[in-house]
């Protein structure tokens, strides 16, 4: 490990991070675009490679007692691009009769002296005539209804969240969390379209996972915000974007320990399993699955929070902020201490504590939203209490006067002495 | 409160440790799909010439009918100009193939006249009435009433092979013998009519299912397709159990015409209603029911309810309906073989990626001890006990009618809940990181942050189950038995975040020594003690 992944590492353990997620947003925008306009392309160009179950294709069947991996081999000599066939045997249950079966899709089947080919290389491995190896073309189990039906589902799954997100946060999140979903969405077909893997049933069931699971890591993300934007309501003091900057490298490790979580089984499974071991079936959903949890994961991050920062800067309320505290010239500093361990360190000294000393700093400071404490409120919250209370009124709402660096902890704070410890 | 904490934690666990216990005293295990274990493949032929749109339609209809939960795991395709069934993990190959041979068309026949039973005269008539379905609230269909008739492997191996009633083949009744039928003095001496001569256009002769009853028919009126769907539901007034009968645009028009003409019957003696104003529901030679109509109009909806003197029960009202929103299909099969299907995929691919999902998921336990100190136990202890109630539930499913059946999609799908779980874990023990951060100690924190932190759960797993929900009950085949699994893991995971989560780390916050301990304290763990050597340096 490096010094400086070391370091990244060691700030995010003690939320010592102030990474501006909002203010780049452009860059990130950017790097999503690039990638979304080359899998646009590339499925314009190539489209998807669907397997047998979508669309149908080409069955051979020839009785031989080879083996599975034998008959799989010969497939692949005789047509390469034959390589993801499904092949299994099939066992007669009254005369006994053991036959190898070879399924392959109808878009690599299209060549049919490619599909004669491989009906002789069978034949071949069987040491059998030609004519016994049977041909037959095969429907899609798969049928467009269950497509369509599963289209529909998506429609209005997505109504019926924007809704709920709409009520249970607002109307500009909503619309952040879907662009977030779509940005999802259009990665993950991209990539499949450029890999030139196969899209299974499994593929597709992987890809509503994913659907899921990126939403659920961008509400998680926008509670954070929304319960930091409650608490600044008032004060004023901070810039949405900044509250969601806040907010971001709070959820930061969170976010990173999550999706490592939910990303290491998948891809030791995709690396172990299907690169090394040769598991090739674990391969197609494999993919979509790691595919979806990354950009899922950076989605809420890099695409839905900015984004959500860029629509609210333009309300007329948080402008005014912006204006008013960019002419103090105060966003500078607020930036360099904007870090969840600076966030908490202020709040610890506004905070009474509540074994310790409750008692005396609730009789000190009548007018603290004591309720709201108990409740465990966000740190940013009891600004407003203090701002209330008409505390020092100027400036930056948080304590240190200092960046902190590494293991340089707030001084200790002298009316804690009864703290418990 | 301490008291109640203990309770829950000791209860939950105990559950989970008695659930997998009787699980694996019992010997069970989940079913493995067709990609994992491979199953039996019945091949279907058409009887006769059928078009590729035909065929379809019937791999459509087969496919609901085999695997209508989605959980099943079944795949049924056209292969040439046959169908070809998979159906993983089946015992009795021959009898699915016997049963799936049923498959054959739903005919609606005008009831000519009641004769007794072939050669056996004895008649006991169980006579069922039609009435309009009365305006107002369709109630929703039953969820898993239909389930329990899927036909899959366990069903199948466990059920009667239904009626010999009807022979396949054989001499039937002379068309003079069917001229006279009604009016016959010996009746009973006038053979059935065999499948093979059971045409729409055809007049027959055809038992009911109880086999104490021959109806004399006439050429169908319609076909099932005019049924869009059938479910049974149970009379508010009576308490007893009817079917639910609703048509297809095109077939309530053709229904109420029907029904016109044998309401005029029915008003010619309402008390005892005449053969005329009877609609026969066949199905592969055997009247399934034949109801008095006692409306001339039905608006798209019928009720089906049995006699006042002989009431359905609820396994006749639930096979009814099934007959009639499934036995449809637009041709007639015969079946042909069956074979044993191997795992699509290899021995050694499946133990690849089960030892590869093992390394992995062992990796991130590591990396949560490292990062969570002790916290990282209980995320250890409480994955185990996540995972015991899931595999109970799932082993569980693939007994019951559901006959869930586990796949490599559904293995993954499990791995990826797990990240969903384990975040429970990391957003509650991140906010308590911010507590702490902010001069508390852990002992004061653990409940605080909880609240908080259970909020964002309850509001993150809202979406997953909403997503489960819509597509559960919006979709068909895989997808549906994906939104399953998804949702049972989406309410263990609120059900342990709150009974297992919760009671653990607060009764492990508050033990002085776990929490304060120099190597694997808590408060170490959420780096509470600036200045210590923390674990990317170590």
């Amino acid at each position: 490990m490096t010094a400086v992944t070391v370091g990244a590492y060691r700030r995010l353990f003690r939320g010592e991070t102030s990474f501006d997620f909002a203010g780049r947003w452009r860059r990130w925008f950017a790097i999503s675009g690039t990638v979304i306009l080359i899998g646009l392309i590339s499925l314009g160009v190539r489209g998807l490679n669907f397997s047998i179950d979508f669309k149908g294709g080409t069955v051979w069947e020839v009785p031989t007692s080879a083996s599975v991996s034998t008959a799989r081999s010969v497939v692949a000599a005789a047509a390469p691009s034959l390589g993801q066939a499904t092949v299994q045997t099939l066992t007669n249950t009254e005369t006994g009769q053991r036959t190898i079966e070879v399924q392959a899709a109808a878009k690599t089947t299209s060549d049919p002296a490619e599909v004669q080919s491989v009906r002789e290389a069978l034949a071949r491995m069987a040491h059998t005539s030609i004519d016994n190896v049977q041909l037959n073309e095969i429907g899609p189990s798969w049928g467009s209804d269950i497509t369509d039906k599963a289209v529909e589902a998506v429609i209005v799954f997505l109504v019926v969240v924007s809704v709920y997100i709409w009520l249970r946060f607002e109307g500009k999140m909503a619309l952040a969390a879907l662009t977030a979903l779509i940005h999802d969405i259009l990665v993950t077909v991209g990539i499949y379209s450029l890999s030139g893997l196969q899209v299974s049933p499994d593929t597709v069931i992987a890809f509503l996972t994913i659907l899921g699971y990126s939403l659920y890591d961008t509400i998680v993300v926008f509670d954070r915000i929304q319960e930091n934007t409650r608490g600044l309501a008032s004060t004023n003091r901070l810039t949405y974007s900044d509250t969601v900057n806040i907010s971001m490298n709070q959820v930061l490790a969170r976010s990173l320990n999550t999706s490592l979580v939910a990303i290491l089984p998948i891809l030791s499974i995709l690396v172990i399993g299907a690169w090394v071991l040769g598991a090739t079936a674990l391969e197609t959903f494999g993919l979509a699955l790691f595919v979806g949890l990354t950009t899922g994961a950076y989605s809420s991050l890099f695409i839905a929070s900015p984004l959500l920062a860029l629509l609210k800067e333009h309300e007329p309320r948080y402008s005014e902020i912006r204006r008013r505290l960019e002419q103090a010239g105060e966003r500078r500093d607020a930036r360099r201490r904007l870090t969840p361990a600076a966030v908490a360190g202020s709040v610890a000294e506004r905070t009474p504590d509540s074994e310790g000393s409750g008692g005396r700093d609730a009789r000190r400071k009548p007018e603290q939203p004591a309720p709201a404490v108990a409740n465990g409120s966000p740190p940013v919250e009891v600004e407003y209490g203090r701002a209330a209370a008409g505390g020092e009124g100027d400036g930056i709402p948080l304590r240190s006067e200092v960046p902190y660096r590494s293991g340089n902890r707030p001084p200790p704070r002298p009316r804690k002495k009864g703290r418990r410890r | 409160m301490r008291r109640g904490l203990v309770w829950s934690l000791l209860i939950i666990v105990g559950v989970a440790a008695a659930c997998l216990g009787v699980t694996i005293g019992l010997g069970r295990a989940p079913l493995l799909g067709l990609d994992l274990k491979g199953g039996v493949s019945l091949v279907l032929k058409p009887t006769g010439t059928a078009n590729a749109s035909q065929l379809q339609e019937a791999v459509n209809i087969i496919d609901r009918r085999v695997n209508g939960l989605g959980v099943s795991n079944s795949d049924v395709a056209r292969q040439g100009s046959e169908v070809v069934i998979n159906l993983p993990g089946i015992k009795n190959s021959q009898q699915a193939l016997d049963e799936l041979g049923q498959t054959a068309v739903l005919y609606f026949r005008p009831v000519k006249c009641e004769i007794p039973p072939y050669a056996a005269p004895k008649a006991a008539t169980t006579p069922t009435t039609v009435a309009p379905k009365v305006s107002g609230t369709v109630p929703s269909k039953a969820l898993g009433e239909p389930g329990a008739f899927r036909l899959t492997s366990a069903l199948l191996a466990s059920s009667t092979t239904p009626t010999t009633l009807v022979p396949t083949n054989g001499p039937g009744p002379t068309a003079a013998q069917l001229q006279q039928a009604c009016s016959s003095s010996n009746a009973s001496e006038i053979p059935t009519t065999p499948v093979s001569q059971d045409t729409a256009k055809a007049t027959v002769i055809l038992p009911d299912r109880s086999g104490q009853v021959r109806y004399v028919l006439g050429p169908a009126d319609m076909t099932g397709s005019a049924v869009s769907n059938a479910q049974v539901e149970v009379d508010p007034t009576t308490g007893q159990y009817t079917v639910l009968l609703t048509f297809t645009g095109k077939g309530a028009a053709e229904f109420d015409k029907i029904a016109t003409s044998r309401y005029a019957c029915y008003e010619q003696n309402t008390a005892n209603p005449p053969a005329c104003s009877l609609e026969a529901f066949e199905l592969d030679g055997v009247v399934e029911s034949a109801p008095t109509i006692q409306a001339p109009s039905f608006h798209g909806t019928a009720v089906i309810s049995g006699s006042s003197s002989n009431p359905f029960t609820s396994s006749q009202a639930s096979q009814l309906a099934l007959v009639l929103k499934y036995g449809s299909l637009p041709v007639r099969f015969v079946p042909q073989q069956v074979q044993t299907v191997s795992a699509t995929i290899g021995k050694d691919s499946l133990r690849a990626g089960l030892l590869a999902g093992i390394g992995g998921l062992a990796i991130v336990m590591l990396y949560m001890l490292a990062y969570y100190r002790a916290l990282g136990l209980v995320v250890l202890v409480g994955l185990g006990v996540g995972g015991a109630l899931l595999y109970s539930i799932l082993t569980e499913l693939s007994y019951t009618s559901y006959h869930l059946t586990l796949t490599l999609a559904g293995v993954t799908g499990i791995i990826v809940s797990i990240g969903i779980t384990v975040d429970s874990y990391v957003v509650y023990f991140e906010r308590l990181k911010d507590e702490v951060r902010s001069g508390r100690t852990v002992r004061q924190s653990v409940e605080r942050s909880f609240t908080r932190a259970f909020r964002t759960v309850l509001t993150a797993d809202l979406v997953s189950f909403l997503a489960a929900l819509i597509l559960y009950f919006f979709t068909i085949g895989d997808v549906k038995g994906f939104a399953f699994t998804l949702g049972l893991s989406t309410l263990l995971d609120v059900f342990t975040a709150y009974f297992f989560i919760r009671p653990a780390v607060i009764l492990v916050g508050r033990r002085r020594s776990i929490t304060d301990n120099p190597v694997f304290g808590i408060a170490r763990g959420l780096g509470s003690r600036p200045g210590r050597a923390l674990p990317g340096e170590a």
